[in-house]
This record gives structure tokens, sequence and C-alpha cells, in this order.
């Protein structure tokens, strides 16, 4: 008996969409339009925020490279030395042929084009840990002063600010965004359900006179806004997955290839993108189309 | 044996005084045929929308079949109305679907299963005498024949009490008085009904108890002798 009612429940949804093909593309495409912003801005901090802590790591980290002249106990002494500094959590020793071989390695099918080489002109070094990017500056000064050093690397605090202030200022943007455009899509769908509402007024009518129940009558238009919002959702879903799939190729036509290096996979948050859509297709219909149905239910006070 | 209907000491006031109804007191029993006669704004709509519990009383109590309606919780009330049947002037039949669906529709929506409407519309519909139009659509039948694929919707859930709001209004005399005889066949078989009308002819033929309104006040309550009718 309830199994008979629910399906009688979820076909009338359908067929209530169905009838009001116009009305059901404009609620599509509005949770579409809606989702879709989210999800590109959601992509977008997400991996300006990967790449921050990604750089931020690299910020604890000072390389030094090594002058040609210094002999084995000069490089352990210096060795010892930095160790002792107060800043330095950790130090690893990166010889020449490491670092011809992790060359060789990054290179990959190019690679042989180092095989000829008659000398490997690659510096020894030193990649210094720090206990915290706050003791950079001080490192730095008292690596300055030591001899025998042909360079030092680091990285620019500057650049990390400004990708910082730049996913703040996009998160309250496109939370501002999206809120305004959840509401249009609850509003259209609550339009469309109303629509559906005026045109079974008299079913409604014999519904409520026979004693059906608020939930039996409210059922159908409820399904049928959640199936536009699943809908929408879905549509939303796949162009998002498909842009991103393919984003490498467009930035590569773009000609700024090298940041495809630094998206995050998307398999990490495919689940959670699902999640957040569907949830959010699936409310945005339920709320729209019960708020449309509220009126038609409403019992007469006394 | 509780009565099917008691009003006690009932009161409602409109803001426009229309259709108010003052200090009724009314028992209706088991079985019984009630004709509620009165101008339009006398109070009968008020009083069949408080038996159908669409709202609450200003004042007093109302009782259907011992339960105190008026103090039901919204959540309840659709159960209310299954044990009443409503036949309304206008029919209110659903032109896209045929005289069967229309019944079964009734079923449908009080969450009834396939094989419980299949089991009971076509008894409901030779009740009424309409088995041979089950598959027309109300446009093919008469307004008599609409009226009373009307009455087999408000029966198909087996109601206790039956209202008739002007079930004769938009019919001829002949007409009027073929759907008397089924409304009289049903309540020979037990259920209760009360029936609003304008139609002189009607309650002149039938000598059932008439309840007459005005100004939202009960003027006249008469019984008259020999209620029960032969059936058609």
């Amino acid at each position: 008996m309830k199994q008979s009612s629910g399906f009688r429940q979820i076909r009338e949804g359908f067929v209530s969409a169905w009838r009001h093909k116009a009305m059901s593309v404009a609620s599509v495409g509005a949770v579409s339009v809606a989702l879709l912003i989210l999800g590109v801005a959601l992509l977008i901090v997400l991996n300006v925020n990967a790449t921050v802590e990604k750089t931020r790591e690299n910020f604890d980290q000072i390389q030094i490279y090594l002058s040609d002249d210094l002999g084995y106990t000069d490089v352990v002494a210096m060795g010892r030395a930095i160790e002792d500094y107060p800043e330095v959590l950790s130090l690893q020793f990166i010889s020449k042929d490491d670092a011809l071989a992790e060359m060789q390695a990054n290179w990959g099918d190019q690679a042989e084009l180092l095989e000829n080489l008659d000398t490997n002109p690659l510096p020894n070094s030193y990649i210094i840990q720090l206990n915290s990017i706050y003791y950079a500056k001080s490192a730095l000064l008292r690596l300055s002063g030591l001899g025998g050093i042909e360079k030092i690397r680091n990285y620019n605090q500057d650049m990390i600010n400004r990708l910082i202030d730049m996913t703040e200022g996009l998160r309250t943007f496109s939370v501002g965004l999206i809120l305004a455009l959840i509401l249009v899509s609850v509003f259209i769908i609550s339009n469309t359900i109303k629509l559906a509402v005026e045109g079974r007024k008299d079913e409604i009518f014999i519904m409520k006179s026979v004693g059906a129940t608020n939930g039996f009558i409210r059922g159908p238009f409820v399904v049928e806004g959640i199936i536009l919002g699943i809908v929408g959702a879905g549509i939303a879903f796949g162009v998002l997955l498909l842009g991103y799939m393919n984003i490498a190729n467009l930035l590569e036509q773009a000609g700024i290839s090298f940041i495809a290096a630094y998206l995050i996979p998307i398999e990490g948050i495919l689940q959670d993108i699902i999640v957040l859509f569907g949830t959010l297709g699936i409310g945005i219909g339920a709320v729209g189309s019960l708020s449309a149905v509220k009126k038609q239910l409403s019992h007469k006070k006394a | 044996m509780t009565a099917m209907i008691r009003f006690e000491n009932v009161s409602k006031i409109y803001k426009n005084e229309v259709g108010a109804l003052r200090n009724l007191d009314l028992e209706v029993g088991r079985g019984e045929f009630v004709f509620l006669v009165g101008e339009s704004g006398a109070g009968k709509s008020t009083m069949i929308n408080l038996l159908l519990r669409e709202m609450n009383p200003t004042s007093g109590r109302i009782f259907f079949d011992g339960q105190e309606i008026t103090e039901l919780s919204n959540r309840k009330i659709p159960y209310h109305k299954r044990d009443i049947g409503i036949v309304y002037q206008d029919f209110k039949l659903l032109n896209h679907k045929t005289v069967y669906e229309n019944v079964a529709f009734g079923m449908e929506v009080v969450g009834a299963s396939r094989k419980e409407i299949q089991r009971q519309v076509p008894g409901i519909l030779s009740l009424v005498n309409l088995s041979r139009k089950s598959s027309r659509y109300p446009h093919e039948l008469s307004g008599g024949e609409q009226q009373r694929v009307s009455i087999a919707r408000a029966l198909v859930n087996n109601p206790k009490l039956l209202i008739a709001d002007e079930p004769t209004g938009n019919l001829d005399p002949t007409t009027s008085i073929e759907l008397m005889e089924y409304f009289i066949h049903i309540c020979n078989k037990g259920t209760t009904i009360v029936m609003s009308t304008h139609d002189h002819t009607i309650v002149d033929r039938y000598r059932f108890r008439v309840v007459r309104l005005s100004e939202g006040e009960l003027v006249s309550d008469i019984r008259r002798r020999g209620e029960r009718h032969e059936a058609i």
C-alpha cells in the first residue's frame, strides 16, 4: 500500500515537471548556473589554498649552493656550524651527483642530453629546514656571513601574501554571489511549482475534501522540485567535471601550462563535490516547492 | 447510543456578520436524513465548514460520532474528513479522468491500494447505477449522471455522514427527484445525510426532518412522520 502510493507520487512529480517544460528548463538552468559558479569558485579557492600551502612549506626551507672550491672537510665543518644555528631544525646534504641524478629523473625523456656532459656542472648544496618561517630572516643573515656559498635560494613572502589576499577576496565575493544565485533558484523553482499547483487546483480541492493528508498532497510537488534541483545539480556537475579535466589543455592553449602542474587532482575532491551539489540541488528543490504549496494547504484559521 | 452530530451552543462570529452562527444547539442521530434550509448567508455553509473542521467556532463545542472535533489537531483533520463524504452543487469532477477514475481518485489519495480500489469502486458505481458508463468522461454525461459520479466518489471511502451542499442546484426538477431517490436509498442503507437546499419542491415532497436557519439562528426544527421512504 505504501509502496504504490509512493510510486504514484514520484510518477506525478515527473509528469508535472514534463507538463511545464519551459518553466522546468528555467528552473534547471538557474540551479545549474548557481551551482556551476559555486563549483568554479570552490575549485579556484581549493587550488589556490593548496598552492599557498605548498609555497609555505617551501619557504621553511633554504637551499644554499656551495662553491666547488670547498673541500670535503670544509663542507662538513660548514654543515656542523649551520646545524648549531638555533633557527635550524634539520639539514640535508645534496651532493653534485645526487643533484644530477635528480635532474635526470626530472627531465625524463630528455635525460640523455645530460649523459654527454664531461663534468657535472651542478654544485653541492645543503637544504636547511627551519623551525619556523619566522626565523627565515635571521637565518638568512647568518648564512650571508659565511664564505664559500655561491647562491642562497629562498621564497618570496610577498607572493604568498598576495595569494592569500586573493583567495580571501574571491571567497567573500563568491559567497555573496552564490547565496544570491541560490535564492534566485529557489524563487524560480517555487514559481514553477506554483504553476503546477495552479494547474491542479481542482485535484487539490478534491484531495483535501476526501481527506488526503497534507504530506500526500504535497508529495508530487516536492518530488517535482527535487527532480528539478537534482537535474540542475547534475548538469552543473557534468560541466564542472569536464571543464576541470580539460583544464590542463585549456591552460596550455592559453600559454600558461606550468600552472597545470599545481592543480589538485579531481579524484580527491570528486566525492565532496557530489555530496555538496546533491545536497544543495535537493535542498533548493525542496525549499522552493514547499514554499510554493504552503499557501494551498494551510487550514482556515478560527 | 451517541448522536452522529451534536452542536453545543455553537457561535461563529465573522467580521462582516454574514454567515455567522448564534448559539446553535442541534443533534442529528445516526442514519437520519436532515434537510438544512435557509436563505443564503443564514449560516448553512458555516455549519458545513464547521462539521468538516475547515474552521473552528468562536465558542461552543461540536461532536461528531462522539468525538469533539473542535479539539482535533491539524494532523488529524484529514482523517476526520474521511468519515464525511461531500457532494457539491457543481459536482467538482476531474474532466480528464473517466467515471471510474474519478471515483477511484477518492480512494487513491487516501492511500488505498490498487486491490482495495478494484474491489470497492464497481460496487459503488452500481449503487448509483453507473456501471455501464464507467469508462465515460464527465462531459459525455448528463448533469444527473455527473452528480451521481460525485455521490459515488463521496461514498467510496464508506463515510459515516454524507453532506450534500445544494446537490440539485444545477439540475432540472425531474432529474432532482431522480437523484433524491439515490440519496434515500443510501440513507436507508445506514448513512446519515445532511442536505442543504433551496429547493422547496424537494423539501415538501419528502417528509424528512427540516432544520431552518435564519441570520445564524435555528428558527425551526421540524420532525415529520413517515421518515422512511421506499427506495427505488
